[in-house]
């Protein structure tokens, strides 16, 4: 598991009676299957964090998340200075001050946790994305794959359905198996009939799912592979808090990979991180923004509901 | 003589009879877990309407991915020369030259020389974009029996775009659809265009070259149909009975195997 005390950032929020004064932002990140709501507290603090599937109305979702959370926290909105929103929905959530791709906000987020990291690796809901990291955590290169599900976080949602497993004992199920079986399928519809048929044959879910997890850690790998990286690597997104992906990408590759104590909050960090801070020059961030928004928002249905809204 | 054809398929298990180089009769069923189970019930439907019992046929032919599951066959053959066969034999006055074979699971693009013999062939049994699985999962999406899809999509005036390739954010993008109150006859033919695109891009890989035959099982919904003519900007054929024509191929090899045998 994830030592926490090495992690910063949590756990300065044992500190929390402590930071009554200071200023408050919150980052927003509405992904594919999950939105993730964070409050930062004088930038570098994590208070508070909250995580819900994504609806059909991911803006009205996120208010009444962040609104709970402030609740929660005893936090008046007022002393919120920024609210920033990231993910593929990012757009849909007009009560932000601005937002960010969720590239650069992941990377923003890897940097802020692991400053070595040399690849930061997303591996989300829907996607899987490598950066590349240069000085200051900026990105100098990146790589997306939103086009197929197979080996993403909602592939081992579909998965664990098809077996009957809770997405939170996975990992560690798949990491009892001695027989590990072999997958053949790549596509995330094929593949759960095969599953279901291993089932019918008798097949024991941990020798299944240890299958399944090696072809997650294969893929995730061979992503890894082609930024040709020697480490170490920061890995974040949902499917982080697999703890057999992990060790099996860890054996395969040969090299350091972090992941950190919340990893699918690692693109909510990085949005909150990007409020307003005189250190930090925005405009490096803009060329890859662009290049960004044109490869990704091109008809993604978030950026279809805005532009219905609009008419 | 009497033969069969059984094409188990991922989906959908077929059998044809042939008796004297004709149909006589045919059997179509869900595939199910039990691949054996199924051969036989659908085999013994075939049989009850060609009104024949089974010690009368005297060879069987199995293809399809489940081929080697039954126990029915005398011998298998891979789908895509018994789906050559069943083309030759269907359409050996019709020229054809490009099969664009659609399964439940799969994606064929077949191209035959002047004589009909396969000169290349593509095959997509990767991702389900593009096959049967997309059309049945995102029927089951929108609520609308999968035999309607084609009538219903020829109402659209306005197809919606689907912008995913994923099967699975295409489910999620069109349950958006129809929460945005697209209508369903312009979802409907948008997934035929995503559909037909997936296709035609394949078939423009191995050569399209006219005539152009359709088959398989979603080759029976019209706006599929409709779709795949507009994306290739010319006509297809499709025969009447697409699903079987692989089974028929099948058959008709069996009846090329009995006669070597008998020969011999």
């Amino acid at each position: 598991m994830v030592d926490v005390a090495k992690n910063p950032v949590i756990a300065s929020s044992k500190n929390l009676a402590a930071s009554a004064n200071g200023f408050y932002d919150i980052g927003i990140d509405v992904g594919a299957i999950s939105t993730k709501v964070l409050i930062l507290h004088n930038a570098k603090d994590i208070i508070g964090k909250k995580v819900l599937p994504t609806t059909m109305q991911p803006d009205k979702l996120a208010k009444k998340m962040m609104d709970l959370l402030l609740k929660e926290q005893g936090i008046k909105r007022e002393a919120v200075k920024h609210i920033i929103a990231t993910g593929q929905g990012r757009k849909v959530i007009d009560f932000a001050d601005m937002a960010r791709t969720e590239i650069t906000a992941f990377a923003k987020g890897a940097y802020f946790l692991f400053p070595q990291a040399e690849v930061a690796v997303d591996v989300g809901g829907q996607g899987i994305r490598v950066m590349k990291l240069g000085e200051m955590g900026i990105v100098s290169d990146f790589r997306t794959n939103v086009k197929c599900s197979s080996c993403t976080g909602c592939f081992i949602d579909a998965m664990a359905i098809a077996l009957d497993v809770g997405i939170e004992n996975v990992g560690e199920l798949s990491s009892s198996s001695l027989n590990p079986e072999t997958i053949s399928t790549t596509c995330t519809i094929f593949a759960e009939s095969e599953v279901v048929s291993l089932v019918a044959k008798g097949k024991k879910k941990e020798d299944i799912l240890a299958g399944l997890n090696a072809m997650v850690a294969k893929k995730v790998g061979a992503v890894i592979n082609t930024t040709r990286t020697r480490g170490p690597v920061f890995l974040g997104g949902g499917v982080g808090l697999n703890v057999d992906v992990i060790r099996k990408l860890k054996e395969r590759l040969a090299m350091d990979i972090y992941v950190p104590a919340y990893p699918q909050f690692v693109g909510a960090l990085g949005a909150a991180l990007f409020a307003p801070n005189p250190l930090i020059e925005e405009e490096e961030y803009e060329e890859y923004e662009d290049e960004e928004e044109k490869s990704q928002e091109k008809g993604s249905f978030f950026s279809r509901l805005r532009s219905r809204r609009e008419k | 003589m009497i033969t069969a054809g059984v094409d188990l398929g991922s989906t959908y298990l077929k059998v044809v009879i042939l008796k004297d180089k004709k149909r006589v009769g045919y059997g179509v069923a869900p595939t199910g877990h039990d691949h054996d189970l199924t051969s036989k019930q659908v085999l013994d439907e075939a049989l009850l309407m060609s009104d024949l019992k089974k010690d009368e046929i005297d060879y069987i032919v199995s293809t399809g991915y489940g081929r080697r599951v039954t126990s029915l066959a005398n011998e298998t053959i891979s789908e895509i020369s018994a789906n050559a066969r069943g083309v030759q034999w269907l359409g050996e006055e019709l020229g054809v030259r490009t099969i664009i074979d659609i399964g439940g699971q799969d994606t064929k693009v077949i191209a035959l020389d002047d004589d009909l013999q396969i000169i290349n062939f593509a095959m997509n049994d990767k991702c389900a974009a593009g096959t049967g699985r997309f059309l049945e999962i995102l029927a089951r999406v929108l609520d609308v029996p999968l035999d309607d899809m084609g009538a219903l999509s020829l109402k659209s005036k306005d197809p919606v775009d689907i912008t995913t390739t994923c099967l699975v954010f295409a489910k999620s993008e069109v349950a958006n659809l129809i929460f945005q109150g697209y209508k369903k006859e312009d979802i409907i033919a948008g997934i035929h265009k995503a559909v037909a695109r997936r296709l035609v891009a394949m078939a423009k890989k191995v050569g399209i070259r006219k005539v152009i035959f359709f088959d398989g099982g979603p080759a029976r919904n019209i706006g599929m149909v409709a779709a795949m003519e507009r994306e290739l900007g010319m006509k297809m054929h499709v025969p009447d009975m697409p699903q079987i024509v692989t089974a028929t191929g099948a058959a008709l090899l069996a009846v090329n195997r009995f006669e070597e045998k008998g020969s011999s």
